[in-house]
């Protein structure tokens, strides 16, 4: 793993208008990423996690530029992607490939495999003769685990699984640099959950590849991930190394998050705390805190204060206000 | 075969074999293209051939059906049977052609409307809501005062009013098949939006065209019809259904001469059922939750 970070997120903001309205300040919008900042590092995974609307899925579009980014600024490779036109997106595609949630849509229907995994050869290696590019297709399709016979066959003639290797397969045949994998085994059975996450491993290993996994499934993020980024609301709540975060979890969501992972084991009696309620409405978003509505801890400050990322430790930040007072109150002391 | 095995027209293909009235619609649809081809062959006579009774200089007019005219002869002294057998050649011809041009510009129209979206979309649904409330029959009038009344006015005049609702229903497909994750897959792997179209929505979404296609046909083959009718389509004395419905006009043949009208609205009706059964089978053939 280098330490020159790949991916480089700043102040990151898609902001949905849901209702016009003739002054500015009247029109109605739906905050789903909301002033994130990241960075990935190259060779790393970095897993994103958060309950459904908490806008993972859109934070992935807007970094490949699927979703114009309301503002912020995007560097990949240490360049400003987000004031790219029409055709240096073009070029960045073939760097930046994303990876869909269901595999069942995600491929067109009226295509044969062979088709769909060599589009992206089709728009980017113009050079290639068609047998090249067959040739191509079969190696691509050897390597996620599938036969050079799938390529004649059409997508439904195929199960979950199996499917989501060849939209992997579509995904990793430029060789790209990052590849952003969009809550990519959700819609898999278990013990196929698992084969999909051993390849994706294993192609990490073969290719270099550095992975944003996106997932509610804090249990599959856990595994793959090297560092966990945990959403709330479309704001960053807490990042951290995978390890630190499952041991040592300082924001109360995340707590309250892997607090609910199921143990396995039928007579753990281990505390447990169940958040109540739903996630709020993103268009009229509490105040204060994102989270200040289901806190179990909340304080009076929350409901007006917004708290930002700190560090909390090596290479962990979380963004909790009790984390501040304990801080302040600690250095209080020490004066 | 065409068709490749257990891809999505193989199955529809099967519902569509299963449905009986679509099966039998097509058989007649077929033989009445076959009867149009072979007309030359069939006829007994020249569509516009005029016979006299024998020994006279006058028409044969309004002669009743008998070995010699099996259809009996129009006001002209014309045979029936054989106009009849040509009229479906024109009433085709028509129909088609008409059907062809408004596919194609509903279906570009649609896909651009549907696609690129905001202001293109705007703009062209505007133009189909005009054309949608233009008054035909008066158009058409117009243009057959105006101009030399050719057959291929009328095809391009109900080829360029029918294309609305071809263009509305195709923009609603796209809007449907533009959200689905392949098309977002296709623009993440750096399609151009030309590719995308023709390579992802199109083929998706050309199912519910064909539909439209037969049901268009069906309707060109009536508007066709009544425009012949009123005396501003096909002119005489080129044979179409319609324009032989003409001498139905009168009283006296309405009530006294069923030979002169019957076949041909019998035909018309037959042809235009037949093409409907056709297009209610490819509905559903092509509706997978069938």
């Amino acid at each position: 793993m280098h330490d020159t970070p790949l991916l480089v997120v700043e102040n990151l903001n898609k902001h949905f208008l849901l209702h016009k309205a003739l002054k500015q300040e009247n029109a109605v919008y739906v905050k789903a990423v909301n002033n994130v900042s990241f960075s990935v590092k190259e060779g790393e995974t970095l897993g994103i996690v958060g309950e459904s609307g908490c806008g993972k899925s859109t934070l992935g579009r807007t970094l490949i530029k699927l979703l114009e980014p309301t503002s912020g600024t995007v560097f990949f490779e240490g360049k400003n992607i987000s004031t790219y036109g029409k055709h240096e997106l073009r070029i960045l595609r073939e760097r930046m490939q994303y990876i869909f949630q269901d595999p069942y849509s995600s491929m067109n229907p009226k295509m044969t495999i062979r088709d769909i995994v060599s589009e992206p050869l089709e728009n980017f290696r113009k050079d290639m003769s068609s047998s090249e590019r067959e040739e191509r297709v079969a190696e691509l399709l050897q390597l996620v685990g599938l036969s050079r016979e799938a390529m004649t066959r059409y997508p439904h003639e195929f199960s979950g699984g199996q499917r989501q290797r060849i939209v992997i397969a579509r995904g990793i045949a430029l060789n790209p640099r990052l590849l952003i994998c969009d809550e990519s085994v959700s819609a898999l059975d278990v013990s196929v959950q698992a084969q999909i996450i051993n390849l994706l491993q294993e192609l990490k290993q073969k290719l270099s590849l550095t992975y944003l996994f996106i997932s509610h499934d804090l249990r599959v993020v856990k595994f793959i991930s090297d560092r966990i980024m945990v959403l709330y609301l479309g704001e960053v709540m807490e990042i951290a190394p995978s390890s630190a975060l499952f041991e040592n979890p300082r924001h109360p969501y995340t707590q309250s998050l892997i607090g609910s992972i199921s143990k396995g084991d039928p007579r753990s009696r281990a505390e447990r705390h169940i958040l109540e309620g739903e996630i709020p409405n993103p268009m009229n978003a509490p105040k204060g805190c994102p989270f200040s509505s289901r806190c179990p801890v909340v304080m009076e400050r929350c409901h007006s204060e917004k708290p930002q990322l700190q560090s909390v430790g090596n290479d962990h930040v979380a963004a909790c206000l009790r984390l501040t007072q304990t801080i302040s109150q600690r250095t209080g002391d020490t004066v | 075969m065409l068709i490749k095995k257990n891809s999505f027209y193989d199955y529809a293909y099967r519902r569509f074999r299963r449905n009986k009235l679509a099966v039998i619609g097509t058989f007649i649809t077929l033989a009445f293209v076959l009867v149009a081809l072979v007309a030359p062959v069939l006829a007994p006579y020249e569509p516009s051939e005029f016979f006299f009774i024998e020994g006279q200089n006058v028409y044969n007019k309004y002669a009743s059906p008998s070995m010699e005219h099996l259809l009996g002869t129009d006001s002209l002294g014309r045979d029936v049977f054989s106009r009849l057998l040509y009229g479906a050649r024109v009433t085709m011809l028509v129909a088609l052609s008409a059907v062809i041009i408004s596919t194609v510009i509903g279906t570009i129209i649609g896909l651009v409307s549907g696609y690129f979206g905001k202001f293109l979309d705007a703009f062209f649904m505007r133009i189909v809501d005009i054309v949608i409330s233009f008054p035909v029959l008066f158009l058409l009038i117009s243009i057959s005062t105006i101009m030399d009344p050719s057959i291929w006015i009328v095809i391009l005049a109900i080829g360029l009013v029918s294309w609305t609702s071809t263009a509305r229903l195709v923009r609603g497909e796209v809007l449907r098949v533009k959200e689905l994750d392949y098309i977002v897959a296709a623009n993440a792997c750096g399609s151009s939006s030309l590719k995308i179209i023709v390579k992802h929505i199109l083929p998706n979404i050309l199912a519910p065209i064909m539909v439209q296609v037969t049901i268009g046909t069906a309707q060109a083959i009536l508007m066709e019809a009544s425009l012949s009718f009123l005396g501003v389509g096909v002119q005489q004395p080129t044979p179409s259904w319609g324009n032989m419905l003409m001498d139905a006009q009168k009283l006296l043949v309405l009530r006294d001469m069923p030979w002169i009208w019957i076949p041909p609205g019998m035909v018309t009706l037959l042809l235009v059922l037949a093409i409907y059964f056709v297009g209610d089978g490819l509905r559903d053939a092509f509706d997978p939750k069938q």
